[in-house]
């Protein structure tokens, strides 16, 4: 008797196939990279860590709650999967914290304005330490478009991502940005984010 | 692609920003014994969910066991029927294996009892 290969079988002979130490050591590194940086940029704090993280999206992917689309035009390494729904579960806790209005760097006087509410926030959560401080400080993302205002490819590809384009093929597709242009600008837009903080939290003195 | 709202939209565009730089940052991130210790953990969890999610399924799957009764229109057939059968199985379904072929010797409670397994095993009707 033959049994018909469901979608959930051809996706656990494919975790399979791809699960090795090394896979899971690239992995949590970049799952460390991304909490840390997650920390850096916004005031949220990681409570579960990035093995438990990393466990639940593959109990989710192994139980089909999570879909790994094996069929896609380009599909995903399992590692890229895992990662993307470990960054998929913190943005919902930051969605979900977001109880607060979105304050802009670029705008002293609304920082100004909100500042008491602000720091009756950040009291709340240092002395209740398991709820995950919602209230965004800082735009990053209007600060990293201030740094890169000449920066034709980066802006491009902040486009891409505003409009819901993730990958290198979606961002090229709704920009019209070269693949050549793609792969410059990106880089470039890595070594400008990454000291990002630094940079956004110091301004931030300054304006307070 | 998705079309979220502004506030999820730009929360969306700070994960991918904050994911490219993760991924850049995780390359030059020394290994240490933590992260090995970590990573051999979840091979071992992820070998282990699968394993369960297998015997889970294989437990929900309908037995391939026969049960060794055979049906009553089977019993009624007289031996030369329940030869005739026997062999339209065997060349509808070539793959199937028997213990034992030599039909002509078998009793006729074995040639029924044969041809009850055949059918089951080849989901065949009578």
């Amino acid at each position: 008797m033959t049994t018909k290969n469901t979608t959930q079988q051809l996706c656990r002979t494919a975790i399979e196939k791809q699960v090795t130490k090394a896979m899971y050591v690239s992995l949590t590194k970049r799952v460390m990279a991304l909490i840390r940086y997650t920390e850096r940029n916004k005031p949220w704090r990681d409570q579960r860590g990035p093995q438990d993280r990393i466990n639940g999206a593959i109990l989710k992917t192994i139980d089909g709650e999570l879909t790994w689309d094996l069929h896609a035009a380009e599909p995903k390494s399992l590692e890229d999967h895992l990662f993307d729904a470990v960054s998929g579960d913190m943005s919902n806790e930051l969605k979900r914290a977001q109880r607060f209005r979105h304050v802009s760097i670029s705008r002293p006087d609304a920082l100004e304005l909100h500042e008491p509410k602000m720091h009756a926030f950040i009291e709340e959560a240092s002395e209740t330490p398991s709820e995950v401080p919602g209230l965004v400080l800082v735009d990053a993302i209007a600060k990293l478009r201030e740094i890169a205002h000449r920066d034709r490819g980066v802006l491009m590809i902040l486009d891409g991502y505003d409009r819901g384009a993730f990958t290198r093929r979606e961002v090229m597709r709704v920009t019209g940005i070269s693949r050549s242009a793609y792969d410059a600008a990106f880089k470039r837009l890595v070594r400008m984010a990454a000291p990002l903080a630094v940079e956004v939290l110091g301004a931030l003195d300054e304006a307070i | 692609m998705t079309t979220p709202d502004t506030t999820d939209r730009d929360l969306a565009t700070f994960m991918a920003v904050a994911r490219a730089v993760a991924t850049e940052e995780a390359k030059h991130m020394p290994t240490t014994p933590a992260i090995e210790r970590d990573a051999a953990a979840l091979v071992m969890f992820t070998r282990e969910q699968l394993a369960e999610a297998r015997r889970a399924e294989l437990a929900a799957q309908p037995s391939n066991v026969v049960s060794g009764a055979v049906r009553p229109s089977i019993l009624a057939m007289v031996r030369d029927k329940v030869l005739a059968r026997l062999n339209q199985v065997i060349a509808a379904e070539p793959s199937l294996q028997f213990a034992h072929r030599d039909f002509e010797t078998a009793s006729d409670d074995d040639l029924r009892s044969a041809l009850e397994d055949a059918l089951v095993v080849a989901g065949l009707p009578e």
